[in-house]
């Protein structure tokens, strides 16, 4: 099905023009991983991405994140590390491990969306992080504390996230979680920060998922540790605060007895690991980052309801007729690219991955207007029959995706990876995989092709 | 695997189109037991593009005026845009009368339990049988130990989502294209129930996306050719990958007791109870049987007892494959037997196992030494010996080791079928059943029939169309690699010898003094006959050279595996990470290692899956969930395909939830609940002394 019945597109380039538009009543159209994922209908869309909401900058000791800022971006960022003591990275990565969705997520969508369990937003809390809010009158500042904890009442009216700013960085940070598999929602985690003054810690911050309420501070348990050396006395009060306050969740997952019951150990490993952190003044570990990408200058449209667009795909032009409603995805199959394939239309499983200017993406949450003007690679552009590209030989030699519905999107994610560190690890190809699903035949082939095409293109 | 598979070329099921297509959508029940009262589709008949609107009257089949369980069809509309029939099948007004419903198998046969299916019951099916003197065994025992496993239901999760497309031909056949892995299970239900012969129905086969047993029943073309019988257009209909994890047919849920009858250190008796959840279908006897055999075919047992029923639940019905809950229970309740006795959980499987020749009638085969291999090279590729080192340490994890034995014989399983034909140019074409062909196999195949012919690899190509599809398996499932393997091989054997017969006449040379090789028949003096000229001779003579075979699953030896796990537990939260899982297999080492290997890992992901995230919506895990998982093949005996000399299939779904629970057990609660969440792991360890 197409996506949700939208019959108009809206992609101002001032904000301006977005606000007077969102007071209209237009949904905002960030990374899209939930507007076009769920059932329901949004007739006018706004997309955010022509605004210049992405990126992050260090302003005066504090970071500051546009809100469309990706999840990825986040992750290939080095300020982001040294300016959150690892902390932000960290829960990008545990909360969306598909590289795809962490390509498209933003923070501002996850701000505003978050779902009950969100890591990022457990973060952001747990940073102090202020929301700064446009309205068409006004521009406010709004505390995470209070902005995460109901975003309607901020954008009543038709305001919209302008950037995140993460004042100031902690000494240390820790993220802990429990969940039945890596890649799945955590039943519960808990993100902490502490900041010291010479011995005492001077400012503490406890958030947590988990709860009957999206992810919450519990104040009452930073003050147990505040103005104490960060013993472990001082971090067992604190914890006995929070399971003594926190609306603890039963769910189909897990009971609030579970859930209280595992705070406990969770809280403590993750506040000595923090305190630790601050005492020895580690530095932050910034893993190896991928170079940035080249940003296109954009020549998105302004307006769209139906009509002609233009985009390279495969290095050949395509001009096709739209509607507003039309995903990528359909698009490109519509077009004969069908090695181009439809999995579970939420960008979960990888299947329907297209390469837009060299970043792979899952083609089902992305409008076919957005990539107007773009160059997008298909996996019939990879290579020929007579000429491979290291990648397609490499996973056929090592019998991955034996049934082939799941190869094209190993295949691009794989190549993009490879167009960005030509010798990953181990670790980078699982990463890079994460995105695709393949239940016929695992990783273990997969990932072994990665590294050996690696090798091959020496 | 062949290159169309990376380079986009392949074409599935929703990968060609017929023009013209109406969009089919499904008004689904949202009660688990009702009856429709009455249904008001003016909204949806309103609707501009609205092609078609079918209630349970129209086609009482296959729409349902009494649906049994969430998501049962009750009426279906047809329009020109997908978006349209959605819209228009979210219009229906259909007024319900919910009805008391029995929502799971534990409650099916309560007195009471509101009944599935006309009949006084929810009993589906019913397996009872006994060897030796069990209530004596039991009354002699120093000990009994009785424990209770329950699985809960698993959806297969295959990535290409289901998805049907019907039309006619200019004869009126029934042309459908499905995603299905039961090409003939399907036209013969749809026969049926659209009451016309199956001879005017024409499945076509494209590359199947995965199954698992979750494409192998009807599920949406019939939805689907009946819009194409009422208005003589092309017609599609798929399910979301959502929907398909909720309605396509899965594992079902089991609960298994069993109580095991101890004395001298030894086990004296075991007695079996199964409960299996057959949902709103039939269920098949032979089903709960080969649980049961496979289970305890390892074992020398004197005395055991067995007792399986399945029952109706309104629930989605489940998928056509034999359940892992009795394997899963006895590989559990062994290392409880061992742990009870004091013994080590290897060494009182190695006491129990068969030798060669022992039961087992009319099987002379030394499998039963496989079992022994599987298990000694399991254990020493995981560090068997290591075990209790590796469970002690400091701190709140605790690390343990398990293991599980698995053993499949094919009975019952699918036959795979092969035909190879003879070209006038002297060119093959071999005919595979679906599975063969989308297990990635079919080059290996095809120069497998050329090596075997005497042919040039280049000149066995696989064959597309009609023909295939009439040799196609007959039941679904997916036949071993290595029976296709021997299908193949006995097919281009049986061509080989029809093909000398031919050359014999044509060259006046009796067929013993002939041979083949580089694509002629070959004879004495260095004289040739290109198979060209034998194809031609053929074909004059209106015979073209066709041989066929198919072979029964029984004719390959039983499969066995062993499965060690080592895993890591947090005392404090539950939270369990699999370290390292390694799979024996006595399969032989296949030289077409990687393909079978492929097979293997993605078998043992969808185990893991259910092991472990089997309470999550997609349970499908991703790189980052998969442990390194090491896959032996160990020799055996019997005479080797390219891909080993038995199944590798259905063992690690049958090992490998055991193969964890008993690691987590070594140092930590045993859990006997699938899946093992970490709630049900803390609660185990919050419980132990």
């Amino acid at each position: 099905v197409l996506a949700r019945g939208i019959r108009s597109y809206h992609r101002p380039t001032r904000l301006e023009d977005a606000l007077a538009l969102a007071a209209q009543g237009m949904r905002p159209l960030a990374g899209g991983t939930r507007l076009l994922a769920s059932p329901g209908e949004v007739p006018n869309v706004l997309d955010l991405s022509a605004l210049g909401l992405a990126g992050l900058r260090i302003e005066d000791e504090d970071l500051v994140l546009g809100a469309m800022t990706t999840l990825q971006d986040v992750l290939d960022s080095p300020i982001a590390y040294s300016a959150t003591a690892g902390l932000l990275p960290a829960a990008c990565r545990a909360q969306s491990p598909s590289r795809l969705l962490r390509g498209l997520a933003t923070l501002g969508g996850e701000s505003v969306h978050g779902d009950l369990d969100s890591e990022v937003g457990a973060a952001l809390l747990a940073l102090n992080a202020v929301y700064v809010v446009v309205h068409t009158e006004e521009t406010r500042e709004s505390p995470a504390l209070r902005f995460l904890k109901n975003p309607a009442e901020d954008l009543a009216g038709g305001g919209l996230v302008r950037s995140v700013i993460i004042p100031g960085a902690p000494d240390g940070a820790a993220l802990e979680r429990v969940a039945p598999i890596a890649s799945a929602p955590p039943l519960l985690a808990v993100a902490v920060t502490v900041t010291f003054a010479g011995e005492n810690c001077s400012r503490a911050r406890i958030a947590l998922t988990g709860l009957l309420t999206r992810p919450a501070r519990v104040l009452e348990a930073e003050t147990q540790v505040e103005r104490t050396a960060g013993d472990d006395k001082a971090l067992r009060r604190c914890v006995d605060q929070v399971l003594l306050r926190a609306p603890f969740r039963s769910d189909e997952q897990a009971s609030a007895d579970y859930r209280r019951q595992i705070a406990r150990p969770l809280l403590l490993r993750a506040l000595h690991r923090a305190v630790e952190r601050a005492h020895r003044q580690l530095p932050t570990e910034v893993p190896r980052l991928r170079p940035p990408l080249s940003q296109r200058a954009l020549s998105g449209l302004p307006y769209f309801t139906s009509g002609r667009i233009e985009m390279t795909v495969n290095g050949r032009p395509l001009r096709a007729e739209v509607e507003a409603r039309t995903r990528l995805l359909d698009l490109l199959r519509e077009h004969d690219f069908v090695g181009v394939k439809a999995g579970c239309g939420t960008g979960r499983c990888g299947a329907c991955t297209v390469l837009v200017d060299g970043r792979p993406l899952p083609s089902c949450l992305q409008l076919a207007v957005r990539t107007q003007g773009r160059s997008v690679q298909t996996v019939e552009g990879l290579g020929q029959l007579d000429a491979l590209h290291p990648v397609q030989a490499a996973f056929l030699e090592q019998g991955a995706s034996p049934c082939g519905y799941c190869a094209p999107g190993f295949l691009l994610s794989a190549k993009a990876l490879l167009d960005s560190i030509p010798d990953p690890t181990e670790a980078e190809a699982r990463d890079a995989l994460a995105g695709c699903l393949c239940p016929c035949a695992g990783y273990a082939q997969p990932v072994a092709a990665v590294l050996a095409a690696a090798r091959a293109r020496g | 695997m062949s290159t169309k598979r990376v380079t986009g070329q392949g074409r599935f099921a929703d990968d060609l189109r017929p023009s013209g297509l109406l969009h089919v959508a499904v008004t689904r029940c949202p009660h688990p037991h009702a009856r429709v009262l009455s249904i008001d589709a003016s909204a949806a008949r309103g609707l501009p593009g609205v092609v078609l609107v079918l209630g349970p009257e129209d086609a009482p089949e296959i729409l349902r005026a009494h649906p049994r369980y969430v998501g049962d069809r009750v009426a279906l509309v047809a329009a020109e845009d997908p978006e349209l029939a959605a819209r228009a099948a979210d219009a229906m007004r259909i007024a319900y009368a919910e009805q008391p419903a029995t929502l799971t198998h534990e409650e099916a046969l309560r007195p009471g339990a509101p009944t599935v299916l006309e009949g006084a019951t929810n009993l589906a099916a019913e397996v009872q049988s006994e060897a030796g003197d069990v209530d004596g065994a039991f009354a002699s025992a120093e000990r009994v130990l009785e424990t209770t496993y329950r699985l809960a239901r698993f959806p297969l999760g295959p990535l290409e989502p289901p998805v049907a497309l019907t039309w006619l031909d200019e004869d009126r056949r029934l042309l459908v294209r499905s995603s299905t892995e039961a090409p003939h299970r399907v036209r013969g239900r749809l026969a049926e129930c659209l009451h016309i012969p199956a001879a005017r129905i024409h499945m076509e086969t494209p590359l199947l996306g995965g199954g698992f047993g979750a494409k192998s029943d009807l599920l949406l073309e019939d939805l689907c050719a009946l819009v194409t019988l009422r208005t003589g257009r092309p017609a599609r209909l798929s399910l979301s990958r959502g929907q398909a994890l909720a309605l396509a047919p899965a594992l079902p849920a089991e609960t298994v007791t069993v109580r095991s009858a101890l004395r001298e250190g030894g086990l004296l008796a075991l007695d079996l109870a199964v409960l299996l959840d057959a949902g709103a279908a039939g269920a098949s006897e032979e089903r709960l049987r080969s649980a049961v055999r496979n289970a305890l075919a390892p074992y020398r047992l004197v005395h055991f007892r067995f007792h399986g029923r399945a029952v109706h639940t309104h629930r989605a019905p489940p998928a056509a494959v034999t359940g892992g809950g009795v394997a899963f229970a006895v590989e559990s309740h062994l290392d409880e037997v061992a742990a009870a006795l004091g013994l080590d959980p290897l060494e009182l499987r190695l006491s129990l196992l068969r030798r060669a020749g022992e039961g087992e009638p009319g099987r002379e085969a030394t499998h039963e030494d496989v079992l022994h291999t599987v298990l000694s090279v399991g254990a020493r590729a995981i560090g068997w010996s290591r075990r209790w080192k590796a469970s002690a340490g400091p701190g709140p994890k605790r690390r343990g080791m398990g293991l599980a034995l698995a053993r499949r014989d094919g009975a019952g399983g699918p036959r795979a079928v092969a035909a190879l034909q003879l070209g006038e140019d002297g060119s093959l074409s071999l005919v595979l059943g679906p599975t063969a062909r989308d297990a990635g196999a079919e080059s290996v195949l095809c120069r497998l029939a050329a090596q075997v012919v005497g042919a040039r690899d280049e000149e066995v190509v696989p064959a597309t169309g009609e023909a295939e599809f009439a040799l196609a398996e007959a039941e679904g499932g997916t036949p071993a690699l290595a029976l296709s393997a021997s299908g193949v091989e006995e097919a281009a054997r049986r061509l080989r010898a029809a093909m000398i017969e031919v050359g014999a006449r044509l060259l006046g040379v009796p067929t013993r003094e002939l041979t083949t090789g580089s694509g002629a028949i070959r004879g004495p003096g260095g004289r040739a006959l290109p198979f060209a000229e034998v194809g031609r001779e053929c074909l004059r003579s209106g015979a073209p050279l066709v041989a066929r075979a198919s072979l029964e699953p029984a004719d390959l030896p039983p499969a066995s595996a062993a499965f060690f796990a080592e895993v890591e537990t947090d005392t404090e939260t539950g939270q369990m990470r699999v370290v390292r899982l390694v799979g024996a297999l006595g399969c032989g080492p296949p030289a077409e290692a990687a393909l079978v290997e492929a097979r293997v890992q993605g078998e043992v992901l969808r185990a893991l899956g259910h092991a472990l995230g089997g309470s999550l919506p997609d349970p499908v895990l991703t790189a980052i969930d998969a442990p390194e998982t090491q896959i032996l093949f160990v020799p055996a005996d019997a005479p080797i395909t390219p891909f080993g000399n038995t199944s590798t299939g259905d063992l690690a779904r049958r090992a490998v939830a055991a193969a964890l629970a008993n690691a987590v057990a070594q140092a930590g609660p045993r859990v006997r609940d699938v899946p093992l969440t970490p709630v049900a792991l803390l609660a185990g360890i919050d419980a132990l002394p």
